[in-house]
This record gives structure tokens, sequence and C-alpha cells, in this order.
């Protein structure tokens, strides 16, 4: 048995609105990477804010998809707690 | 750029600080979003493990713990940048203000000049005016190369501030990345931890599947449990039973041919006496086990249910029509054990188990059970360990086909993981 409270299904936390306005594909970070890069006035200085641009952007992106994965979790053990509970009914029954 | 340079050719620091100060501005504002989301995940993870308990949750606690973390980090790194970068733009005002205040003055310089130069022209022309020429012009000449050398180094400064920003934003880049792939990538991975993401999002109304490392088995089946608890044993049962009724069988048979000895000798008088007496003593160590046969053979009702194969049970024209394999695995499957599967199944059917499922993980636990009873039999094997053997194998057996019908993908996900491993 997984999930031990009574909760019967119980709603989890949504762990995914939890970075709500950094979602990828938010213009923020590119937004000030581009602008910092465009206003720099400096190779060095441009090609570097472009490369952390990059990669704040897919951390991000995968920092997201994580939460996702965090909010799948706790429904699917919620839903196993329906399913166990059921089961243990039975098993309680069949004695 | 913001022409500041007074109109003139000198260097020029170029950037824009007004534009990367509001770039920093967005960037801290992304760090407080993303130190908020720390915050709050903490919060959340308090409320599933209030609910939540065993390997599964401690494994989701350690996932939460790692994404609280390189949220944390990521939040740094956007307030580092946005410092770098504030610091960078208040440097670079600063030199083009002095690059531009030295255009500025080479400008008044050069007016200077020329209206030095258009009073003395409008003067009587003697040495002592082309003398205040000439010092004019030397007077523009320093002012020029004063405002220009003030310029370039104006420039000079700006592009080591550059390369000092590049240099800490490059460190940050490096460490994003870093933090990119070993506190998020490695989970999304399913190295460290299940994520169900991994999957494609269930579709509204469907259950969610595990992730690559996420398999669990199902649980152990009471019915299940209960078939495999009778198959054993009585597999076991129905394969002795045959067999102590082979050994009645040939003991009777045995029995004749001594008797049949016996009856030789004394009518003829030949030296078959002793040969016989040793027959007689075969015979005598074979009467326990006859005496056994005997037992079974005349048992009572319930061990005539307990030694009673899937063959037995049938009708006699269905059993002789079988396949030679079918026959012999129907001879050596006891009903005992058939009829727990079944009633196990229809049981954990009319308790909302998948009918598929209840029937193949039942079926799994009798057959296993039975065939590995029967095997270790044949073998000679302790009676005993055979019947343990057998229930443990049983209910392995029916937990794994319960799990792969449940989780078909998640299985098939493991079983490519483990060739991959090892390939």
């Amino acid at each position: 048995m997984r999930i031990l409270a009574d909760t019967g299904g119980m709603a989890g936390p949504d762990f995914t609105s939890i970075a709500g306005g950094v979602e990828p594909g938010s213009p923020m970070v590119d937004g000030a990477m581009g602008t910092a890069s465009g206003a720099a006035g400096n190779g060095n200085l441009a090609g570097a804010l472009t490369d952390l641009g990059t990669n704040l952007t897919a951390a991000i992106s995968l920092a997201y998809t994580c939460l996702g994965a965090l909010g799948a979790a706790v429904d699917y053990a919620a839903e196993s707690y329906v399913a166990n509970e059921a089961h243990i009914s039975g098993a309680a029954h069949f004695k | 750029m913001i022409p500041l340079d007074g109109g003139t050719d000198f260097p020029y620091p170029q950037g824009d600080p007004g534009s990367l100060e509001t770039a920093a501005g967005v960037m801290k504002g992304v760090a407080t979003l993303l130190s908020g989301a720390a915050a709050k995940i903490s919060g959340a993870a308090a409320q599933a493990a209030g609910s939540w308990s065993g390997p599964a949750a401690s494994a989701f606690q350690d996932c939460v713990t790692q994404i609280h973390s390189g949220l944390s980090t990521l939040a740094g790194y956007h307030t580092d940048a946005a410092d770098a970068i504030t610091t960078y733009a208040g440097k670079l005002q600063g030199f083009q203000a002095t690059a531009s205040k030295a255009a500025t003055d080479y400008g008044t310089a050069e007016t200077d000049y020329r209206n030095s130069i258009s009073t003395l022209s409008a003067e009587k022309q003697d040495k002592s005016a082309t003398d205040a020429e000439s010092r004019a012009a030397d007077t523009l000449n320093t002012a020029y190369n004063h405002s220009y050398r003030l310029a370039s180094d104006a420039v000079t400064d700006a592009n080591q501030a550059a390369l000092a920003c590049a240099t800490t934003i490059s460190d940050l880049s490096g460490q994003a990345e870093a933090t990119a792939k070993n506190q998020f990538l490695v989970l999304t991975a399913g190295r460290h931890a299940p994520l169900p993401s991994l999957l494609p999002p269930p579709k509204p109304g469907e259950k969610p599947k595990e992730g690559k490392g996420g398999i669990e088995l199902s649980p152990v089946d009471w019915s299940n449990l209960l078939t495999t608890l009778y198959s054993a044993p009585a597999a076991w049962a129905v394969l002795r039973h045959d067999a102590l009724e082979e050994e009645a069988s040939a003991a009777k048979a045995y029995q004749k041919l001594v008797s049949a000895l016996l009856r030789a000798g004394q009518s003829e008088g030949s030296s078959l006496p002793s040969a016989a007496a040793q027959a007689k003593a075969a015979v005598k160590a074979e009467e326990s086990a006859e005496e056994m046969a005997e037992k079974i053979l005349d048992h009572a009702p319930l061990s005539r249910v307990l030694t009673t194969s899937v063959k037995d049970g049938l009708p006699s024209k269905i059993a002789d029509s079988l396949p030679d394999l079918a026959g012999k695995a129907a001879d050596d499957l006891p009903l005992i054990g058939a009829l727990f599967a079944a009633g196990g199944a229809a049981y954990d059917a009319s308790h909302g188990e998948p009918v598929a499922q209840a029937v193949a993980g039942n079926a799994a636990g009798w057959i296993t059970a039975s065939l590995t009873t029967a095997g270790v039999v044949s073998l000679a094997g302790p009676g005993g360990w055979v019947v343990a053997g057998g229930i443990v194998l049983g209910v392995g057996a029916g937990m794994v086909v319960q799990t792969v019908i449940e989780h078909p993908k998640a299985v098939w996900h493991f079983v490519e993981h483990v060739f991959s491993s090892i390939f």
C-alpha cells in the first residue's frame, strides 16, 4: 500500500503551476538576454550573453518538465491509492 | 549607437547602458519568480508527504529536494548575471561620458581656434599675427591629442569592463549548463528516480504510466496466493500418487514372478531357492510402497480430490483426444489448483480487477506452482522444498504476469533498458 492517508484520490498540489511565468517559451529570459546582447556593444560579451541565455532557457525548460513530472507522480500515486484501497478492501472481505 | 561623440571621429565606447539596465531588471524579475517557485515547491511537497509514504514517496521527495535546489541555483545565476550586467552598464555609461566630454572639449578648443584665426585675419598681418596663429594651431593640436587619448582610453577601459562582464557571464553559462544537466536532465532521463513525464502526458481519464525506472510489481493477490498454496502440494500429491501406483503395480508383477520361480524350483528341485530367497527379500522391501499405494488407491474423498489431475477430471473422450504435450500437462496439473485458479479469477474479476489480468494472474500462479513442483518431483527432489519452491515461484509468476498486463509499456522500457545495459 503506497498511500496511507484517507484521501480517497486526493487532489494533489499543482506543481506545474509553480513555475508560472517562467515556463518554456516565455519571452522573459530570451528577451532579457537578447536585449542585453544587442546592447552590449562588445562581441565577446554579446556572445557570452547569448550562450548564457541558451543555457538558462534550457535549464528552465527542464525544470518545468520536472515540475510537471512531480505533479504527474502525485496524481499517479493518488490513483494508485484508490486502486490499492479497493484491493485491500477486497482482501479483507475475502478473509 | 547614440551619437554623443561630438560629431568627431574620436573613438567611442559602443553599447547602450539603458537597455542593459532594462535587461538586468528583467533578469532580476525572473530570479524572483524562480526563488518563489523554489519556495512553493517545498510547501507542495509537504502537502503530498502528508498523505503519501513508502519507497515511491521517498524517491518523490528526493526529486523535490533536487528540483528545489536547482531552482534556487537558477535564481542565483539570474541574479548574478543581472548584477554583472548592471555593473558593466554603469561603467560603460561612465566611459561613454568620458569620451563624450573629450569630444566636447575638443569641439570647444576647435571653436576657440576658429574664432582666434578669424580675429587675427581681420588684423594687420605681421610677424606677431603669424606667431599667434601658430600658437593657436599648437593649442588646438594639443587639445586634439588630449581628447583623442581620453576617448581612446575610455574605449579601452570599456572593453576591459565588457571582458570582465563576459568572463562572469561565461562562468555562469557553464554553471547553468551543469545545473541543467546534473539537476534536471538526470531526473527527466530517469537515472535517479522514476518520473512519469518521460511518457506522453495521459489523455483525459487515462491512468498515468510509470517512467523507465518506475516499474512496481503488482501487489500480492490473495486469491492468487491461495491458488498457488493449494496447487503446489496438490501437484506433488498427483505426481506421488502416480508414482506409488506404478510402484504398486511393479511390486505385484514382481511378486507374481517370484511366486512363479518358487513354484518352478519346488517342482523341479533345481538351484533356484537362493535366487528365490533374494527375490523374497526384495518383495518385502517393496511391500511398504505397496501398502502406501494401496492406501492412496483406497483414499478418502478429500484425498481423492487432492490427487486428481485435470486429465482425471475430464471426460475420457476429451482426455484421450488431447495432443501428447497437452495430455502430459493435463496429467501433471492438479484439478484442485485449477478450481482455485478459476475461483480466484472469478473473485478478482467480480471485485474490479480486469478480467484478463485476473485470469492471467491466477492461471500463472497455478501453472507455475504445479509444473515447478512436478518438474522437481520428477528429478526426485525433496518434497517439502519442492512444494515451497513451487509456491514461491507461483506467487512470483502471478505478480509478474499481472504487472506485465497492467504496465506493458513500462515493462517494455525496463526490458529495453536491461538489454541496452548488457549489449
